[in-house]
């Protein structure tokens, strides 16, 4: 009864009005032009985004990071078996495998450049920044997910608790993709005095451990801590730096 | 209504200026943006498609700046790059497939468009094969395929006849003719004839500048009046060379047979001509840069 009211004292006071032609078709071009713009389309949701990754990633890149963590094991066997080591001295070892990994993940990201596909991707609406970081993510945590597996299973084989052992391996993963990341990153742009002073402490970060393997006795854990997060921030930020760097000149191909 | 509007938009790479200045309204329908090689076609179709950011000035689309619109933006943009990138081992089906995910395309539609690409591109028998058995000219095909994948509001193709064999030329151009005009359709080129048969209205552009636009009859009409048929030989012919633009030059009973672009006679035995897209072209490049107004 109440709408009936309404809608004649609407109608009533609509008949009243003064319709102005020339404002009546800009609200209406205003409606189409929206209407236009935003067009339905669903959004992917976060297990097609991840599909995506998983379903067109070479096969010889999954096949080359099973190689060097499945590696993990042989590598491993070979130093017990040829080798007197223990302790912390199976540590250079695995810094090796975890930066060799890296190594394999940067070239999955360069071949968008060497095939040239850099631009189309880039105009799509999961742009090639986008699908870099997913396909970081996605591969690098497979890669943490698989170091920590083998940290649970053979940590006490080399006379440590899970805790220390994850953290000294992961530590050299993080740093030496943090490397990598920014070295495809800078590589494409940026400025040579960053681009060599980054490295260089990149680079010393994963060589020393490597090179100087008793550092790993010596060293609190604590402080290896502290710099496992260090590396875990160096990696992010190199992450975001890709994300946001890799824009414009740095994708188009001339 | 759709519109992509271009406000003095400049882009710079260290000293040089790729596009200056660059201003166009464009709204449903074919465009084809003419220029010599270097003359900053590619950078404009960049910053349309949001890959560039310009230094100053502004795409915007339906009023927002497609930079700030961004995946919006994206969702409804179709790209053919001049060098266009693909993975060798990918099938062009696996390859197709792969864009739709990028773009987003729902799922339920996906085969559906997948059929329709393989009619439009005449692709369907090879959808099976390796991208690196491709000749140039399927990979052209299978390009403009990815870009109408997600039925793009706003399509840019960029030199998407370069390298094409005649035949193939004339697909293309057939294909594009056979999209409809509910959206918006730049194509740069660099050969008159690809937009001549296609394009609503023509964009022209030198040294960085979108200097004038018009329909293909309002180019011509440009010229009328202003090409010449001139027979000569010898040191007449090389000094004619010289002096004018030539759009032409065949042999005729034994001579040479030059076609000038000139808005005075070039000599006396010169006979006015009928002018095609190619000479109005040549008459804007040599003459009258920025006397065809602005663009709609």
């Amino acid at each position: 009864m109440e709408d009936r009211y309404l809608l004649e004292k609407i109608r009533e006071t609509g008949l009243a009005m003064d319709i102005d032609p020339g404002l009546k078709e800009r609200v209406l071009k205003n409606l189409a032009r929206d209407v236009a713009r935003r067009k339905g389309f669903p959004q992917p949701g976060w297990g097609q985004l991840l599909w995506i990754q998983f379903s067109f990633v070479p096969w010889w890149l999954w096949a080359s990071q099973l190689l060097a963590f499945g590696g993990l094991p042989f590598v491993e066997f070979l130093l017990k078996r040829y080798t007197a080591i223990s302790g912390w001295q199976i540590f250079p070892a695995l810094t090796v495998c975890v930066s060799a990994a890296g190594l394999l993940l940067i070239r999955e990201l360069e071949r968008h450049f060497s095939c040239r596909t850099m631009e189309i991707e880039q105009s799509c609406f999961l742009n090639l920044t986008q699908l870099w970081l997913l396909r970081v993510c996605c591969i690098a945590g497979a890669d943490a997910l698989a170091l920590l597996t083998f940290s649970a299973f053979r940590a006490r084989a080399w006379g440590f608790g899970f805790f220390p052992f994850a953290v000294y391996v992961l530590t050299p993963f993080f740093f030496s993709h943090a490397a990598f990341l920014f070295l495809f990153g800078h590589g494409k742009r940026g400025g040579l005095l960053a681009w060599l002073g980054t490295a260089v402490f990149l680079g010393a970060c994963v060589g020393i451990q490597t090179a100087f393997p008793w550092i790993y006795a010596l060293t609190w854990l604590p402080v290896w801590v502290g710099l496992f997060f260090a590396a875990a921030v160096c990696f992010v930020s190199q992450l975001m730096a890709l994300y946001g760097k890799m824009e414009g000149e740095g994708v188009c191909w001339n | 209504m759709l519109e992509l509007r271009l406000e003095e938009v400049t882009k710079r790479f260290g000293e040089k200026i790729a596009v200056d200045q660059a201003s166009c309204r464009m709204t449903e329908g074919v465009y084809g943006l003419l220029g010599a090689n270097g003359a900053g076609k590619t950078t404009l179709m960049r910053l349309i498609c949001a890959l560039l950011t310009p230094q100053s000035g502004s795409v915007t689309f339906c009023g927002e700046p497609v930079l700030r619109l961004g995946a919006g933006y994206r969702r409804i943009l179709g790209y053919l790059p001049q060098d266009f990138g693909y993975y060798p081992d990918f099938t062009a089906e696996k390859y197709l497939r792969y864009l739709a995910q990028l773009k987003a395309l729902p799922a339920s539609i996906l085969e559906t468009k997948l059929e329709e690409i393989w009619e439009l591109t005449g692709l369907g028998e090879a959808r099976k094969k390796k991208l690196k058995t491709f000749s140039g000219g399927m990979l052209r095909r299978l390009g403009l395929g990815q870009a109408i994948l997600n039925d793009p509001r706003v399509l840019v193709l960029d030199e998407p006849t370069s390298g094409l064999d005649p035949k193939e030329r004339i697909r293309f151009r057939n294909i594009i003719s056979a999209m409809g005009r509910e959206r918006i359709i730049l194509l740069s080129t660099h050969i008159v004839q690809d937009v001549e048969s296609v394009a609503d209205e023509i964009l022209l552009m030198k040294g960085g500048r979108l200097s004038a636009a018009g329909s293909p009859q309002q180019m011509l009409s440009l010229a009328i009046g202003k090409v010449w048929e001139c027979p000569a030989e010898g040191t007449l012919a090389e000094r004619l060379m010289a002096q004018y633009p030539i759009s032409n030059i065949r042999h005729e009973e034994g001579r040479l047979k030059l076609r000038i672009v000139s808005g005075e006679r070039p000599t006396q035995d010169s006979v006015l001509a009928a002018p095609n897209l190619e000479d109005a072209y040549l008459f804007w490049q040599t003459e009258h840069a920025g006397q065809m107004g602005e663009t709609r």
